[in-house]
C-alpha cells in the first residue's frame, strides 16, 4: 500500500474555497497555497476524511482517469504536499 | 367565472380570483349582483362596482399541465432510502427499499445524463436535490454529485443550485461543508429537545436534538438558506406557538414549514395522533405571526397562496427522481407506498449495464403529468385549487362528494384564507373570523366557492 494511504490534512492549515479554487493558509507561519482544479478537488475530499481507496475511486470518476492512473496522480501529489507540510502522515501529531 | 370565487367571511363576502389577482370583500348584495353583472354580459357603469366587473371580465389563462418534450426541470438523487434515526412516525425503517445504496456509478450517470438534458435544451439554470431516508448516510454520493455537477455547469455556462432534505445529524465537519456547497437546507427539525428526542430518535433510542440543535445553529450562520420542516402531533399542536418563539429565538432559520403528521401504522404503534385540523389551523396562524414578527417565513405548503400550480409537488412537472436501484420515479416517497394506492410513478429507469443509458418511458411521462388539478373533479369548485392542487397525488385521497372535506382541506382552506385576508392588510377582521367558530366553518363548508355557483343565501 502506498505511504499516502495514511495521510491527513495538518492540523495547523486553515482554508476556504473560492469558486473552485482552495486557499490554504498555514495558521502558524502565514504561509498560503492556492490550489486549483484537479488539486482543489483532492484537498477538499481530503479534508472530509476519505480514506486513500475511497479518495482514489471518487477521484477517478470525477476525473474520468482509470484508477491505476489516479493512484499515480494522487500519489505524487500527496508527496508534494507532505514535503510541504500540508498533509501529515496520520500517524503523526501536530505540529507545535 | 370558473376562476372567480366567493367566500363568506362574517357578514361580508370575499370575492377571490387568484388567475386576475385579485381579492376584495363586498357584502352579500354586492356579490350577488356582480354575479348577475357577469353572468349577463351587461354594462356595469361607472363606479367600483364597474371597475371590479371590468378587472374581472379580462381574460386569464389557467396553469396548464406540461406538455411536449419531455426536459427534466430537475434532478432528485436518493442515495439511499435507509436512516441512523428511527423517526416513531417514519414507514422507511421497516421498508426493504432501504437496503439499496446508489453506487458512485450511478450517481455519476445520474448528473452526466441530467447535465447533457440541460445543455441540450439550452436552459441558464440546473437543480439538483438530495432526499433520502437521509442522504447523508452515503456522503460520497453527494460529494461525488456536487463536484461532478459543479464541473459540468462550468463548462456548459449555467447556473447550478443544490437543495438537501435532511435530519440535521451529521458531522460538525459536514455541517460546514453543507453551510458552504448547497443553496437551501431543508432540516427535519420537531422543536425543543423533548419533541424531538420523543418524535426523532437515533436507531439506539438515544436523542438526536443535541446534534440537530448544533448543526441548525452553525446553518443559520452559513450563507445558505435554512428552512425548518416540523412534524405537529396532537399532543404538540398546541405547542405551536411556544416551538415557533423558540426557533426565533435558538436560530435563524429563512422558513419554518409546519406539517400535520400524516398517520402510518408506525405512528400508530407509538400513539402519535394527527392534530385536529382547526386546532393546526389555529395555532398555525399563532406561530405564523410569530416567526413574521422575527422575519421568518411561515409554510403551510397547500396554503400558498403565491403559488398558481397544476400539481403540488415534484409529480408532474417532469422531476426526475433517482432511486437507489436505478429506478426513476416522479415522487419521492417510498416505492411501495405508491404502488400500495394503484399508482404508478414511474418515470423510466437507469440501465447500469448499457453504460448508464437513462430511458424515459414517454408513456409514462404522458400518465404522470396527467396527475394534475385538472383531473381533480373534486378540487373543481374550490378556491385554493390553484394553489394546493389537491395535495400530495400518494397520501390525500380526495372526497366522493363536493364539499366532503379532509383534515387537509380544512386546514388548507383556512389558512388560506387568513393569508389572503393578511395579505389584504385586513387582520383585524382575520382575527375576528378566526374567533368566530360558526363564520369559519359557513367558511370551511362551502360544497362549491365559484361565484356562479352562490345562490341567493350568499
Ligand atoms: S378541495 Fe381540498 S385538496 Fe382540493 S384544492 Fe381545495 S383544499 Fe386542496
Ligand atoms: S405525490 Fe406526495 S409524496 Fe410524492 S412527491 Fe408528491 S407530495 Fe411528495
Amino acid at each position: 500500500m502506498s505511504t499516502a494511504a495514511r495521510v491527513r490534512c495538518a492540523p495547523g492549515i486553515v482554508w476556504v474555497k473560492d469558486t473552485g479554487r482552495a486557499l490554504l493558509v498555514d495558521g502558524e507561519t502565514g504561509r498560503l497555497w492556492a490550489l486549483q482544479d484537479a488539486d482543489a478537488l483532492t484537498w477538499e475530499l481530503l479534508s472530509m476524511g476519505y480514506k486513500y481507496t475511497d479518495l482514489v475511486r471518487m477521484l477517478a470518476l470525477l476525473l474520468t482517469l482509470s484508477e491505476d492512473e489516479t493512484s499515480a496522480v494522487l500519489d505524487d501529489t500527496l508527496a508534494r504536499w507532505q514535503a510541504a507540510g500540508i498533509v501529515l502522515a496520520a500517524g503523526d501529531s501536530a505540529h507545535g | 367565472m370558473r376562476n372567480i370565487f366567493a367566500v363568506p367571511i362574517r357578514d361580508q363576502i370575499l370575492i377571490y380570483a387568484p388567475l386576475h389577482n385579485l381579492a376584495a370583500l363586498v357584502s352579500p348584495t354586492l356579490a350577488l349582483r356582480l354575479r348577475d353583472l357577469l353572468a349577463s354580459g351587461e354594462p356595469a357603469g361607472d363606479g367600483p362596482l364597474g371597475e371590479l366587473v371590468d378587472l374581472l371580465r379580462d381574460e386569464v389563462t389557467e396553469p396548464a399541465p406540461l406538455q411536449g418534450e419531455f426536459v427534466p426541470s430537475a434532478l432528485g438523487l436518493l442515495p439511499t432510502r435507509g436512516c441512523n434515526l428511527a423517526c416513531r412516525y417514519c414507514g422507511f425503517i421497516a421498508s426493504e427499499e432501504t437496503q439499496f445504496v446508489m453506487s458512485l456509478e450511478m450517481a455519476r450517470d445520474a448528473v452526466n445524463w441530467y447535465m447533457d438534458q440541460v445543455q441540450r435544451s439550452g436552459a441558464p439554470h440546473a437543480e439538483i436535490h438530495f432526499f433520502g431516508g437521509e442522504p447523508f448516510c452515503v456522503e460520497a454520493v453527494i460529494d461525488l454529485a456536487v463536484h461532478l455537477a459543479q464541473r459540468r455547469a462550468a463548462e456548459i455556462g449555467c447556473t447550478l443550485r443544490f437543495e438537501v432534505a435532511t435530519n440535521g445529524t451529521f458531522s460538525e465537519a459536514r455541517c460546514y461543508w453543507t453551510a458552504d456547497n448547497l443553496d437551501t437546507v431543508v432540516l427535519s427539525f420537531d422543536g425543543p429537545a423533548d419533541v424531538q428526542n420523543l418524535h426523532r430518535p437515533y436507531k439506539d433510542g438515544s436523542g438526536s436534538f443535541d446534534a440537530i440543535a448544533r448543526n441548525a445553529r452553525i446553518l443559520s450562520e452559513g450563507a445558505n438558506s435554512v428552512y425548518f420542516r416540523a412534524c405537529i402531533t396532537e399532543a404538540t399542536v398546541g405547542r405551536m406557538p411556544e416551538i415557533a418563539t423558540w426557533f426565533c429565538q435558538e436560530f435563524r432559520p429563512d422558513a419554518v414549514s409546519f406539517e400535520p403528521l400524516q398517520p402510518t401504522p408506525w405512528s400508530d404503534n407509538a400513539g402519535l395522533v394527527p392534530p385536529d385540523p382547526w386546532a393546526f389551523a389555529h395555532n398555525f396562524i399563532a406561530a405564523a405571526q410569530i416567526l413574521e414578527a422575527h422575519g421568518v417565513r411561515p409554510v403551510y405548503a397547500p396554503a400558498e397562496i403565491g403559488a398558481r400550480q397544476v400539481t403540488f409537488c415534484p409529480v408532474g412537472k417532469d422531476f426526475v427522481i433517482v432511486a437507489p436501484d436505478g429506478v426513476l420515479t416522479a415522487c419521492y416517497l417510498l416505492r411501495g407506498e405508491w404502488e400500495a394506492r394503484g399508482l404508478d410513478l414511474r418515470l423510466g429507469r437507469m440501465n447500469t449495464d448499457q453504460n448508464g443509458a437513462v430511458q424515459i418511458d414517454p408513456e409514462a411521462v404522458e400518465s404522470i403529468r396527467g396527475f394534475n388539478v385538472h383531473n381533480k373533479l373534486f378540487c373543481a369548485g374550490c378556491f385554493a385549487r390553484w394553489h394546493c392542487a389537491g395535495g400530495c397525488h400518494v397520501n390525500h385521497i380526495l372526497g366522493s362528494q363536493p364539499g366532503d372535506y379532509d383534515r387537509l382541506c380544512i386546514q388548507a382552506r383556512i389558512i388560506a384564507l387568513y393569508n389572503i385576508l393578511h395579505a389584504m392588510h385586513h387582520d383585524e377582521l382575520a382575527h375576528t373570523w378566526l374567533q368566530d367558530h360558526a363564520a369559519l366553518a359557513r367558511s370551511v363548508w362551502q360544497a362549491s366557492d365559484r361565484l356562479a355557483d352562490r345562490d341567493g343565501t350568499l
